[in-house]
């Protein structure tokens, strides 16, 4: 980051920012702003000519802003976690989404990027709250999956060496699209309906996908170990022999031979839809990951 | 004449783009304008869909969220996918708008007002001179529409526009409807704030609609709606002291289909030839 400017004009410009910000964030609305519209916005240090400015017009020019922001913000949520809204209807919805703009807003210059901040946020506090089904926080991680691997970026690095057969000592190049999920309840078998009320099972379950080359969305149902060792692979670099031996020792299992074959067979399955592009140089660096891949895979329990 | 490119309409436009119809071709704009942040590390059928229009047609970058007029320091992440995207479309320059877009760290994603003073358009030009410098092509800055003063104005509004092209030695990208909307809801002449603009820094033109809100009593700057004929004159109006300059219609909502697009684009290319018409020296025999 640059060196933050300072000095008085800045300060000024400061305290007249941050009170747009109140008056779009802040859950006392409207009658909050009438409120601090007639203290002539005491408390934000401002200028008494700014706080005067700012009084001297009818409050509805501040909370236009709210109103403009707050609708931009919330229908770019709701775009992209759709089957969320749905299930939890629009009035909790709206209040979480104001709860999550008063207490935290979005840090990202992209739009998109917001949902992911929202359901970060929000994904411990719909656990907790008794009134939201169990599977409706897994669902909402769900959504985001998906979304990722829609607009994920396909790796195409110089780095790459691409190799047929792949080392077992080196790690593994996804396609910048391939992402891994653990779930509590089996949300990626439901209907891709968003107006849809069918219940998932209640079924620990691990999800591969991946875009394909005609950019269509693909999916695959793994076993517990599976996720595991694809998991150590896609998340943390590991290669092949060290995921898989970190992974049986994790979930108390033999390496045999089955083990082995049916790794082997879903890497070569990969590779073939071109899911998996070769094998990794060493001490290369590699191309940032999604920002959100780790807690797409999973939520640690607070 | 371009239009900003909209994913709405983006479908129907790959299909011409694939179509050997030359006449489908002729009939779509000569460039388009794109904002990065919505193809930012982004991959799939979206920025796919941006690299084939971008090898049949010029393409111009129009940031969002550069934050010109805010307070915390730049991002540097986000000015290094900038400068990567931009020189990626070899856009002759970049604009963004003469605004902040948030405060401690928050970002607002709206185009949020600056107050009119000699302090924040010097700080602004600052931020705008070393925008222009990490992403190496000249920036443009934008004039907004904005619906409050923030803060004790000590000079008209285009005079901080003014100052902050003076300044930072920047190029203005002038959105005409924005003057008329901010003429509406503040009350003043349009015409009297272009022709206070000096045409030498003008580099581009933005024309959009706008509509009445009576619950605001405002004129909300939407883009979701057809450009009212005033704007349309008032574009005649600046070509006339301009002379050529590239043009962009802008639509956000409510976006109609490519066809009744272009027809709203071809509207405005008649308000921009009379322009030209009434610029251009009359020609003929000397007397």
């Amino acid at each position: 980051m640059s060196t933050p400017p300072t000095g008085p004009e800045l300060d000024r410009l400061r305290a007249l920012q941050r009170v747009v910000q109140y008056a779009v964030r802040s859950n006392a609305g409207r009658t909050g702003l009438e409120a601090a519209h007639a203290k002539r916005f005491a408390g934000f240090e401002l200028p008494p000519q700014d706080g005067e400015t700012l009084s001297s017009q009818p409050v509805g020019r501040l909370h236009v802003y709210r109103k403009m922001i707050r609708g931009t913000l919330r229908s770019a949520i709701g775009n992209e976690l759709p089957k969320l809204r749905h299930r939890l209807g629009y009035e909790r919805y709206d209040r979480y989404f104001a709860a999550f703009l008063e207490a935290e807003a979005t840090r990202s210059r992209v739009l998109r990027d917001v949902a992911y901040e929202f359901a970060v946020w929000v994904h411990p506090r719909l656990v907790a709250d008794p009134e939201v089904a169990a599977f409706v926080p897994d669902l909402m991680r769900f959504e985001l999956f998906e979304f990722d691997v829609y607009t994920g970026r396909r790796v195409l690095d110089p780095s790459l060496e691409v190799v047929e057969e792949l080392p077992a000592d080196r790690p593994v190049a996804f396609d910048g699209t391939v992402r891994i999920a653990r779930f509590d309840h089996a949300v990626h078998r439901l209907k891709d309906i968003v107006t849809s009320d069918a219940i998932p099972m209640n079924e620990p379950t691990g999800v591969l996908a991946y875009r394909d080359g005609d950019n269509r969305y693909r999916q695959m149902d793994l076993t517990p170990l599976a996720t595991s060792i694809l998991a150590g692979m896609i998340l943390d670099d590991k290669p092949l022999a060290t995921a898989v031996r970190e992974a049986c020792a994790a979930h108390d299992a033999a390496i045999t031979p089955e083990v082995i074959e049916g790794t082997s067979q879903v890497l070569a399955d990969l590779a073939e839809r071109g899911a998996i592009r070769g094998a990794w140089v060493h001490d290369v660096p590699k191309p940032p990951p999604s920002p959100y891949l780790r807690w797409l895979y999973e939520v640690a329990a607070a | 004449m371009g239009v900003g490119l909209r994913w709405d309409f983006l479908d129907d436009l790959l299909k011409r783009l694939g179509s050997s119809d030359e006449g489908a071709l002729e009939a779509l704009p000569p460039f388009w304008e794109v904002s990065p942040e919505n193809y930012m590390r982004r991959g799939g059928y979206i920025p796919e869909s941006l690299e084939r229009v971008a090898e049949r047609f010029p393409v111009i970058t129009h940031g969002l969220q550069m934050s010109i007029g805010g307070v915390d320091p730049f991002d540097d992440a986000y000015l290094a996918e900038l400068r990567s995207f931009v020189h990626r479309f070899d856009s002759p320059w970049h604009s963004d708008h003469l605004c902040f877009c948030g405060v401690d760290g928050k970002i607002l994603h709206d185009l949020l007002p600056m107050p009119q003073s000699l302090g924040s358009a010097r700080h602004a030009a600052q931020r705008v001179r070393e925008a222009q410098d990490r992403l190496g092509v000249p920036m443009a800055v934008e004039n907004i529409s904005y619906y409050l003063r923030l803060g004790h104005a000590d000079m008209p509004e285009v005079d901080f526009v003014n100052t902050v092209l003076d300044e930072a030695d920047c190029g203005l990208l002038l959105d005409v409807n924005n003057v008329y909307v901010n003429a509406q809801n503040h009350g003043f002449d349009p015409r009297a704030y272009i022709a206070q603009i000096d045409m030498d820094r003008v580099v581009q033109l933005h024309v959009a609609g706008h509509e009445w809100r009576p619950d605001d009593e405002l004129v909300i700057d939407t883009h979701g709606a057809d450009v009212i004929d005033p704007v349309l004159d008032l574009l005649t109006w600046t070509i006339a002291r301009k002379g050529p300059v590239p043009v962009i219609l802008e639509r956000d909502n409510d976006v109609p289909s490519l066809d009744q697009l272009m027809a709203e684009r071809a509207k405005v290319q008649a308000a921009y030839d009379a322009g030209l018409a009434e610029a251009q020296p009359p020609t003929g025999p000397p007397a």
